[in-house]
């Protein structure tokens, strides 16, 4: 057996040689495996998530390419000849692969701009989601409704990018219709009221209250709230419901469209 | 036939303490440590902890809600105190923001030092003879929780908010919802300067407590027309104070306690 592995596969290659080759690629494998598990273990609560992503793509791949560089003079495959031949080659996979090009130097420059970070809820093109993993390549969303989606780094650089969750705060605008017929100071002080006793509405920047439009069904009252970003979405969902019922509660309306129609008499 | 010996069990005595709005001398806060059966009222929450079956248990109800929770452990003890105040309703934030009620003039290259309130919140910690330390498993807060902004929308900080009046002396207050700071104002700056708002960083906080006072010692450095520096002095306002357990450490490569204000004060 150790005989017929020492034939020659090609050139100067034998079968011992090709098979150890492959014992370290899949070592290197594991080995990357392995540090990014205790990486992970160690850094988890020292680390913001996102440089911990970084420092474990760049110790993976690190490892990966070191093992190649390793194994090639096994394979027959001399590094610095690579560099000569690497020229012509680099043209001809340039041409056949330009768009996997562009994505990893899109790649490269999203990493540097920084315009979304793990975690963040975003809206790229038709794609809106939670961003879970930059690759070099590509960039992994998590969609609201919990799709998987994966973009090209060069649709994600080149592309309008909304970012949610950039700002330590955002706004909430709230819209209240009421009869015209209801006292819309009043409907102002419950309101603001509301907003002020809700612990997560922000004091600065301050909250404006207004009648906003007198519309065709209502007078129209806009609030404008500030809270922090990440309890946008609780405001949102707790504050609506509390105000249509505390201003039910005092007999102010939310009313349905409706036309009052005026016909003439003719008289005579 | 033999009598049955009468048994008399004791129920265990319920505590209860309420703050004295009047200001008077009032009994003091019972912060621990308890021993097992613990039944303690204050306002508005009822605290239970006593054996079960699997162990400990644990219960707090008040109003916003019931919490509930079982320690596997057969003997211990609970300790209350007061903690930083940034863990509810949410844990939003390190920073606590103080608004000054009215705003102080600093003469130049002055010294001054004033007493403000601030938010407390309320820990509660089980520790036994076999583990070291003690480990806090429910914080709640009695007083209202509001926050803000302190900076741009953009680069801001988001604050635990809390407005204040200036004190000469150490006031009478709750000290289960508010505590007292004492600041030492440094104006290095050549002309007159005024404070209206003062950041502090959770990390570095020594909050100190008796049963009739929580209080915090700190320091506030103005350096620039819109730059000033705050920080934390490790030291009770009065003596006999037990110093509170600090849950903001430093972490990995940062530096405890000073707060760089670079928007204002």
């Amino acid at each position: 057996m150790l005989d017929r592995l020492n034939n020659p596969l090609y050139g100067d290659v034998t079968w011992l040689s090709l098979v150890i080759a492959v014992i370290i690629f899949f070592a290197a494998i594991v080995l990357a495996k392995v540090m990014v598990l205790q990486l992970r273990r160690t850094f988890k609560e020292k680390m913001s998530q996102e440089n911990l992503e970084l420092l474990i793509k760049i110790v993976s791949y690190g490892i990966l390419i070191m093992a190649v560089l390793w194994i090639m003079p096994n394979l027959g495959l001399e590094p610095s000849g690579l560099m000569v031949a690497g020229g012509v080659v680099g043209l001809a996979v340039g041409f056949a692969s330009q768009s996997i090009i562009g994505n990893l130097i899109s790649g490269l420059f999203l990493m540097g701009e920084r315009p979304v970070k793990l975690g963040d809820q975003i809206i790229i093109g038709d794609h809106r989601g939670f961003v879970e993993d930059i690759n070099i390549i590509s960039t992994a969303i998590r969609t609201l409704d919990g799709l998987y989606v994966r973009i090209p780094n060069e649709t994600v650089f080149t592309s309008s990018i909304t970012n949610f969750s950039l700002n330590p705060v955002r706004r909430l605008d709230l819209d209240i219709g009421i009869r015209y017929s209801d006292d819309a100071d009043k409907a102002i002080r419950i309101i603001k009221s509301l907003i002020e006793e809700h612990p997560l509405t922000l004091v600065n920047p301050p909250t404006h209250v207004f009648v906003d439009n007198l519309g065709d069904n209502s007078v129209d009252i806009v609030a404008r709230i500030w809270t922090p970003t990440s309890e946008w979405y609780t405001v949102q969902r707790e504050l609506l419901w509390k105000i249509k019922i505390a201003i039910e509660a005092e007999g102010i309306q939310i009313p349905f469209p409706q036309r009052v129609n005026w016909s003439g008499r003719e008289d005579g | 036939m033999d009598r049955k010996k009468d048994i008399t069990v004791e129920k265990p005595e319920r505590l209860s303490w309420q703050h004295d709005e009047a200001g008077e001398k009032s009994q003091g806060f019972p912060w621990g440590p308890h021993k097992v059966p613990l039944y303690l009222d204050f306002e508005g929450v009822s605290i239970s902890f006593e054996k079960c079956r699997e162990g400990l248990s644990y219960r707090r109800e008040g109003s916003s809600g019931t919490t509930e929770k079982t320690i596997l452990a057969e003997r211990g003890k609970l300790l209350l105190s007061p903690v930083e105040p940034f863990h509810t309703p949410v844990a939003l934030s390190n920073h606590l923001f103080i608004e000054l009620e009215h705003p102080v003039i600093l003469k130049p290259r002055s010294s001054h030092s004033l007493i403000v309130t601030f938010p407390l919140e309320l820990a509660v910690a089980f520790s036994s003879r076999k583990t070291e330390g003690s480990d806090v498993f429910d914080i709640f807060s009695l007083s209202r929780s509001k926050f803000t902004l302190y900076g741009s929308i953009r680069t801001g900080v988001v604050c635990k908010y809390w407005k204040s009046p200036v004190f000469e002396d150490v006031p009478a207050v709750n000290p289960l919802q508010q505590g007292v700071m004492k600041i030492d104002f440094n104006n290095q700056m050549a002309k007159w300067v005024e404070v209206q708002k003062v950041i502090f960083n959770a990390q570095g906080m020594k909050i100190y407590y008796s049963p009739y006072l929580v209080s915090l010692n700190a320091t506030v450095k103005i350096s620039s027309e819109i730059t000033a520096e705050t920080g934390f002095i490790d030291q009770p306002l009065q003596g006999g104070m037990s110093k509170g357990p600090e849950l903001f450490t430093a972490r990995f490569l940062k530096l405890p306690g000073r707060t760089v204000m670079e928007e204002g004060y």
